[in-house]
């Protein structure tokens, strides 16, 4: 005995050590979706390779990878059973505790509630009733679990009543239920009602805690009943969806397995090396002046790589790893907070998974990637701040260290935060004041406002004027376009002559209608209870918002606003979109259960065709002024030859895939309208060099020109070839003429220092400098 | 004590002890711990803070997103901090904002545990895996890293035109002017390089086999005194295909 409790002990302390970093693959739910996720991965693998080899069938391969990835968990996330299921199902094998109070005789239940709730687990409820009114329990899953005044909640997940039971049994020690304890704790731990056969059936380890009550006689019993349905326990669903997002994470790492190749993560490893370079922060970058302005990412990733001596790419790929897990468990586990449920919170990981930035936008080495999941951890741990009446303790901490970590990460996330903050703080003076404690909520938005303010004040006010362009612009736009002044960008245009097919275009419309349809019903359906907690009631509040932001998909400036703004607006949309797909609450008009998974699957299927197109979603042969199609060693080494034998820090002009590489691994400083305000493309479309160009030139002061000599055998696939400031830009109709990049040849002051086939260099500086 | 609370004690204080070592190194000798080591060693902080400040999570989804989610905001804050600091961002600086961390966590830790309120430890569940589900698992493992390393060969192997890079350099203090060729064809080639002087004797320069990866240096001679006009460099490299391939720069009369 003293043995066997020692190896329980050691068991059970490592596994409160380790059980933070261990996932664990404790039943067959959780491993069926890991190998359909490998399967998944190793086809979409396939399809890249097809892919780069300009293979024909790369889409095909494609999306049966993705639907292998996500449909599994997607099934297995929508199994529930109900308590009406279960109870149905073991009715005859349930333990029957001695002592107990029969059913018939537990008064307040309705007889609905009398015909499911029997044994085990009228005993302890009926037991607790005399002594108190009404118990309100917070479980692990944070679930406020009985009222027993009178009626337990018919549709109730039994693992979730179970857990209850088992806690309230344990809290009181009543002498009568001491014995069904035990197998309670059982199911408290994890396993929930499916586990019920498997945790009551004798086994050798179990004989001495069975022996010791007058139950043992029925355990063999209880194996006897038929099985109920089978549904993953709530650690299941955890580790099923933590398998998805790192699946999923996979699948953008595929793109690129050889280095950071998407415009922004390059832009982001500039500020990397320059905080690397010189050991201090707000270094200019002429990628993206705003980048070093918010500098958390870069900050951390410099921090780890002098800590382990990894290399810039490694780092990345591990701390945007991370960071996926993260923004996977907490989506999880705040849903699971408001809604109380692992069934609903399950489906509303996947619907947020679903939003057009997460395959390939929120897995870029990029700012907000990193942004997004320190907000979700702040959130969360504000929730269950207010949970414990606003004690100060580990989640006022962790809500602390991640708004202030959030806000010096990234400007939007950030504002829309603190918007969040302050909504919920109204919302919760307006309603709740005097009823809940509303400290953690006050505090949090006091804190959210120094930060921000704080790091604004430090770093400068460039971030409002950045994001004032970009919302403000988009905006006017939209305006214009409503007015008729301007015309609607076109949705899903063909790029590089890759036209996205119709069907995938149908998918994404049809998503988006699910969307928009589907978004009267989750509010009214959050809103309809008596009193909705505030965070709900916010939730509606920023769902609400949906429908604004997809008419900015419509404008150039704000398709990205609007993009970006998805990645905020599912975690609502997510979280009351589940509660009405499969919440406890009844409702009356819900989508039959049997078109819940193929609806769930098309509207994930459109999220990555809006966010992901077809250009970027898949790897392939270099196409003009195409972002990470654009990538290859030609510029690659190029902008390597720069830095070792020209040095870094030197201005000069060059089209945006080469502006990026110079700029990222050259360290050079491509002048630029956004980063100088001077048209330097204008140069580069003059078919001859006049006084003009030699006077933007001069005002630049740039000593080299990198020409790219391919730039003039195909449109741009994005708008420009350079920056949005150039001739025609977004309305190219032919490409730049060769004698446009021809032009430096033979020019007296001009030397081409460089040539590798495609991309030349020529040195400029005697001409620049040379007397007016 | 019980038992297992005592082994959790002792286990934390060991993890603190370590990485506070491991910092101190690294403090004391300004290199980096280390590989996979150092990014582990930064996850303790957060690890120990969801041990040690109440109320702890119990289950294992709220360790996870404690330790991982607190991991992400003090890298961040500390690197924030580290880099905003007059001693600028290196190892030192990064060791001593980690080491003021768990120093930070450990007198909590301390403090709770000398006054007893470290709660009760809750049994997590103990671990059962279910041998189909470890190989289904093992099987999606195998099968995405088979999908990984598929996806990175074919990134690898992608056939893309391969080229020369050509380039020349004026003097600069320490050398003379330079002419480079680096061969990144995926072939050898054997390349010469001519060099035309308007008005002057043309000059031609062999750089011979030059390998896949390969880099030629060589030195120009200087100009004439009275040369003024550019120098044209012209490389022709051949064992590519039939045409040869070729490569131009101009540059000014090296001095």
């Amino acid at each position: 005995m003293a043995a066997l409790a020692t190896r329980r002990s050691w068991r059970s302390t490592s596994g409160e050590l380790l059980g933070g970093l261990l996932v664990r693959v404790d039943a067959f739910a959780t491993g069926l979706v890991a190998a359909f996720a490998g399967a998944g991965v190793f086809v979409v693998g396939l399809a890249d390779a097809h892919a780069r080899t300009g293979g024909p069938f790369a889409l095909l391969l494609f999306w049966p990878g993705i639907l292998l990835i996500v449909a599994p968990a997607t099934f297995l996330l929508l199994r529930g059973a109900a308590l009406r299921e279960v109870v149905a199902a073991r009715s005859e094998a349930l333990v029957r505790v001695p002592g107990a109070i029969p059913i018939e005789r537990a008064r307040g239940f309705s007889a609905g509630s009398r015909a499911m709730v029997v044994g085990a687990l009228a005993a302890p409820v009926a037991s607790l009733r005399r002594g108190r009114r009404s118990a309100l329990i917070e479980d692990e899953t944070g679930i406020l679990a009985l009222d027993l005044r009178g009626r337990i909640p018919l549709s109730m997940e039994a693992g979730t009543l179970v857990a209850a039971t088992g806690r309230i049994v344990e809290r009181r020690q009543h002498p009568a239920l001491r014995v069904a304890t035990g197998d309670l704790r059982l199911l408290r731990d994890g396993r929930g009602w499916t586990d019920l056969g498997h945790a009551l059936r004798p086994r050798p380890g179990d004989a001495a805690s069975h022996a010791r009550g007058p139950a043992t006689g029925r355990l063999a019993d209880a194996t006897e009943g038929p099985a109920p349905r089978r549904s993953p326990s709530r650690n299941e669903r955890v580790a099923m969806l933590l398998i998805v997002g790192l699946a999923l994470y996979l699948v953008k790492l595929m793109l690129s397995p050889l280095g950071l190749t998407g415009p922004d993560e390059l832009t982001h490893w500039r500020t990397l090396e320059d905080i690397l370079r010189s050991g201090h922060l707000f270094q200019d970058n002429p990628l993206l002046r705003i980048s070093p302005i918010y500098p958390g990412l870069e900050a951390g990733a410099a921090g780890a790589a002098v800590t382990s001596g990894l290399g810039v790419f490694p780092i990345a790929i591990v701390l945007i790893a991370v960071a996926k897990l993260v923004t996977v468990l907490a989506v999880f586990l705040i849903a699971s907070s408001v809604s109380g449920s692992a069934r609903v919170a399950g489906v509303a990981t996947v619907l947020y998974m679903a939003n057009p930035s997460f395959l390939l936008f929120d897995a870029a080495f990029s700012y907000e990637s990193l942004a997004i999941p320190l907000a979700l951890v702040a959130i969360w741990a504000i929730l269950h701040w207010t949970r414990h009446d606003g004690r100060v303790g580990l989640h006022a901490v962790l809500a602390a260290i991640a708004i202030a970590a959030t806000a010096v990460t990234h400007h939007l996330t950030s504002l829309v935060f603190l918007g969040l903050l302050v909504t919920w703080a109204v919302v919760w003076f307006l309603r709740d004041r005097g009823r809940t404690s509303g400290r953690p909520i006050v505090v949090a938005v006091v804190w959210a406002l120094a930060c921000n303010v704080g790091w604004l004040l430090i770093a400068g006010t460039l971030a409002l004027s950045y994001l004032s362009f970009i919302v403000n612009g988009g905006i006017q736009e939209l305006i214009s376009i409503v007015t008729g002044t301007r015309e609607a960008r076109q949705l899903f245009a063909p790029r590089a002559g890759l036209a996205t097919p119709l069907p995938e275009v149908v998918v994404a419309y049809g998503a988006v209608l699910l969307l928009l349809a589907s978004l009267p019903f989750l509010i009214r359906h959050a809103l309809r209870s008596r009193r909705p907690p505030a965070i709900v009631v916010v939730l509606a509040l920023a769902a609400l918002v949906y429908p604004a932001s997809l008419a900015l998909r419509f404008t150039t400036l704000g398709a990205e606003v609007s993009q970006r703004a998805s990645e905020f607006l599912f975690l609502p949309i997510g979280i009351l979109g589940a509660d009405w797909l499969v919440g406890r609450r009844r409702t009356s008009r819900r989508l039959p259960k049997p078109l819940i998974a193929p609806i769930l699957l098309v509207i994930f299927a459109g999220g990555i065709v809006a966010g992901a197109p077809l250009l970027s979603r898949l790897p392939g042969t270099y196409l003009v002024a195409a972002e990470q199609r654009s990538v290859e060693p030609q510029g690659i080494e190029t902008a390597a030859w720069v830095l070792r034998e020209l040095g870094p820090d030197n201005r000069l002009i060059a089209d945006r895939t080469n502006a990026k590489l110079l700029g990222a691994i050259g360290l050079q400083y491509p002048v630029t309208s956004a980063n100088e305000h001077i048209g330097t493309a204008f140069v580069m479309f003059a078919r001859t060099l006049g006084p003009n160009e030699l006077s933007v030139m001069r005002e630049a002061r740039v000593k080299y020109v990198v020409v790219d000599l391919r730039l003039s055998t195909d449109l741009p696939s994005y708008p420009f070839y350079f920056e949005s400031a150039e001739p025609d830009a977004g309305a190219h109709t032919e490409p730049i003429p060769i004698e446009a990049l021809q032009k430096f040849e033979g020019r007296p002051g001009v030397t081409r220092v460089y040539d590798s086939g495609d991309i030349r260099i020529y040195d400029v500086s005697e001409l620049v400098d040379a007397p007016q | 004590m019980p038992r297992s609370k005592a082994f959790e004690h002792v286990a934390l204080s060991v993890l603190l002890v370590v990485a506070l070592a491991a910092f101190a190194v690294q403090l004391a000798f300004d290199q980096p711990v280390g590989g996979a080591l150092g990014l582990l060693l930064l996850t303790v902080p957060g690890y120990a803070i969801s041990r040690s400040i109440g109320p702890r999570p119990s289950s294992w989804p709220e360790i996870l997103l404690v330790t991982l989610g607190a991991t992400l905001a003090i890298a961040v804050l500390g690197g924030t901090v580290a880099g905003l600091s007059p001693a600028g961002l290196d190892a030192r600086t990064i060791a001593i904002v980690e080491v003021a961390v768990l120093a930070a966590i450990a007198i909590a830790w301390l403090r709770r545990v000398v006054r007893g309120r470290i709660s009760r430890t809750r049994r997590l569940p103990g671990q059962r895996v279910a041998l189909g589900s470890l190989f289904l698992a093992g099987l999606g493992l195998v099968l995405a890293g088979a999908g990984v390393v598929v996806a990175t060969r074919a990134a690898q192997d992608q056939q893309r035109p391969g080229f020369v890079q050509f380039w020349s350099l004026p003097a600069r203090p320490s050398i003379g002017a330079s002419v480079g060729v680096r061969n990144l064809s995926g072939v050898p080639l054997d390349c010469a390089v001519t060099i035309d002087r308007p008005d002057r004797q043309g000059l031609e320069w062999n750089a011979g086999a030059v390998g896949q990866g390969q880099t030629v240096l060589g030195l120009l001679p200087p100009a004439e005194a009275d040369e003024t006009a550019p120098w044209r460099l012209e490389l022709s490299c051949t064992g590519a295909g039939d045409a040869p391939i070729e490569r131009q720069v101009t540059i000014e009369p090296p001095r």
